[in-house]
This record gives structure tokens, sequence and C-alpha cells, in this order.
């Protein structure tokens, strides 16, 4: 290869990939044209120190930041039967097990102390019912009378708040 | 609680799934040595430490649960990166997952990486130049399609050679080469960009 002719860019990751033991007759040929051209063998060399320093850094993050992390691996024990093989587990279970069963008995407790409508004698309740269903008959009887009557409730003349006395002459002498 | 530790628990719940021996049978060996090397390729992948740190984690559950599978036909690690990077691609498919990969991207700063090149004995000038290098192809990385970006980490940050690439990947080794090019293609050319603006 000529030295007027510069390595193409494939020719160029070609060198970049290949591993330093690599002999093959193509990569050979292409070493030897880097010791006979500058500026090829300046490009390779730009991209390989720009690659190193990029590796560089990363590694060095990673390292870095592996470094300040804990290795707390949740993912690592909880196959299904590490998880039951724990006793927080079955303590929590119970706990809430016995919550459960708790909770209502104790509600129950509770409304026994404090008498409701369930507490109250037969016939107290009783009367209460009966009036309560007469209030319910009072109250349909007075709809049907509206409905039933010739002139709505509303339309209905007012009442005379003078009560007929508005003719009647004031005979009474005026006091100033 | 100590990779050792967990491991030893893990071995002492889990009965051996075969009574083939496995390189997995030593976990806490296998997760001494190779646990930097995953989790630096997907925290370069995810550019998140905490998503990092989990699918490390998971992928050595899943390397662990599916032991009787490996048959010894790839080495560990690259077998370990066939994990690693099915869970990537796993979580890239969701949409949450590329929320969350947008929002990593915006929170890395590419200098912060940069600032972690070591220059024990360098001058003030090529330190900056390194680190403006790195922070340009920090950038220009964050911009290769999720198949060119993981083959360029696999080569150029784990180091792999093309034939494990290829067989981590399941890429014919051709396909691995082409993506190489590209991707190395696209890098020289934002690199020129810079490299004329700068001058």
């Amino acid at each position: 290869m000529s030295t007027q002719h510069h390595l193409t860019h494939r020719q160029l990751c070609d060198l970049l990939l290949a591993s330093p033991h690599d002999a093959s007759p193509q990569i050979e040929r292409l070493r030897q044209h880097l010791h006979s051209c500058g500026r090829c063998a300046s490009e390779l060399d730009s991209l390989q120190r720009t690659l190193g320093h990029f590796s560089t850094a990363t590694t060095a993050w990673a390292s870095h930041t592996l470094a300040t992390r804990s290795w707390n691996s949740p993912a690592l024990t909880s196959s299904p039967r590490s998880f039951f093989r724990r006793p927080a587990i079955w303590v929590s279970a119970a706990a809430a097990l016995f919550l459960a069963a708790a909770v209502p008995f104790a509600l129950h407790h509770h409304s026994a102390a404090h008498p409701s409508v369930a507490s109250i004698p037969h016939t107290q309740l009783q009367s209460r019912q009966a009036i309560d269903q007469i209030g319910d008959e009072a109250l349909l009887e007075e709809i049907d009378q509206t409905l039933s009557s010739p002139i709505p409730a509303p339309m209905q003349p007012l009442a005379d708040p003078t009560a007929g006395r508005s003719n009647q002459i004031d005979s009474t002498p005026r006091k100033n | 609680m100590s990779t050792k530790a967990l491991a030893t628990n893990l071995l002492a719940e889990e009965p051996p799934a075969s009574a083939i021996p496995t390189p997995f049978d030593d976990l806490a060996v296998v997760i001494d040595t190779y646990r930097p090397r995953i989790f630096r390729f997907l925290l370069a992948s995810l550019r998140d430490p905490d998503l990092a740190e989990t699918f490390t984690q998971e992928t050595f559950l899943r390397a662990w649960n599916s032991r009787a599978a490996f048959r010894g036909d790839c080495s560990v690690p690259t077998w370990l990166t066939r994990i690693a990077l099915n869970l990537v691609r796993d979580h890239t498919g969701t949409h949450r997952f590329r929320f969350w990969r947008k929002a990593a991207v915006r929170s890395v700063d590419a200098a912060e990486i940069a600032s972690f090149l070591p220059h024990p004995d360098s001058l003030v000038e090529s330190r900056l130049i390194a680190a403006e290098q790195v922070t340009l192809l920090w950038q220009v990385v964050s911009t290769l399609s999720d198949r060119q970006r993981t083959i360029f980490l696999l080569r150029f940050v784990d180091e792999m050679d093309l034939t494990e690439i290829a067989s981590a990947t399941g890429i014919p080794l051709s396909t691995v080469k082409s993506h190489l090019y590209r991707a190395l293609a696209h890098i020289r050319k934002r690199y020129d960009e810079a490299t004329r603006k700068a001058l």
C-alpha cells in the first residue's frame, strides 16, 4: 500500500478492532502502511487514545460507584422458598390473623355495651312504629286533598289579614 | 451482608439443580470475580447506578437459577453478559423504562465521568483535552442506537473480543463488525465536528 493513499475508515477500524496478537496478512499490510504514513498513524493513535480514556474513565466511575454501595441483595434471597423461611414473615402473618379475628370480636363487644335500637323494649318499639305509621298516613291524606282540590293551593286567595274589618268606619277619635 | 454470606445462604437454601458440577457451584467466587464487570457494563449501558445494581443482582440470581443450563459452550463472563443483556433488552421495551432511561441520561453529567480519569503525572493541558474527549464521547455514545451502543460498550469498555460479543449478543460476527464500523464512523464524525468548532 503506497503512502499516497490513506487508510479507509473500515481499514482504520480493522486495525482498531484487531488484537495485538493478530498477525493475519491483511492486518500486517495495514500495520506496514502506518509505519510509512504519519497521518494515518496519528489518526489511529488519536482514536485509540480517546477510546482508552473513555474506557478508563468509565471503569473508574463504575468502580467508585460500586465501592460506595453495599451489597444488599433482596433479589438473591427473594426466591419463594427462602421467602417463607423468614421468621419475620410468619410472625407478621400470625399478627395479621390475630387482628383479623380480634377486630370483629371487639366491635361486637362494643355494640353490646352501648344499647341501640335492638335493645329497646318491644312495646316501646311498637308504639314508635305506630306513630311513624300515623304520620305517614296523615301526610298521604294531605297530598291527596291538594291534588283533588279544584284550585291548587298556590292559587288559593290569600287570607284576609284584617278579618273583614276594613269596610267598617272607625269612629273612635284619634289622639295626637 | 457480605457477598460470601449471601452466596452461602443461597447455597444452603437451594439444593443443587443437577449433579453435574458447574462454575456457579461456588457462587461467592463467581460474584466476587464478575460483579464489577457486569455492574460496569450495566452502568455504562443504563447510566443509572440504582438500576445497574438491581440488574447486577438479578443477573446473578438468574445465573444461579438456570445454572443447570450452563454447558460451558461459552465462558462464564460471556454467559453472565448474555443474561445482563437480556435484562436490559426486556426493560428497554417498556415505556416506563424509556422514561427512566431518558431521566437517567439527563441526570448523569458527562463531565463528572471525565473527572474519574486518572492523570498521575500529565500536564494540565493534557488533562483538559482528555476530559473533553471523554465528555464528548460519553455524549456521542448516548446517541448511538441501542444495538450499536451495546456492542460498542462490550468492545471498548468490557474489552471483549468480537467472537465473545457475537456469542453474548447472539448476533453474527459480520453484523457485530458492521455495527462497530457504523458506531465508530458516527463517533469520528462528531469528533471531527467538535474539533473544527474548537479551532
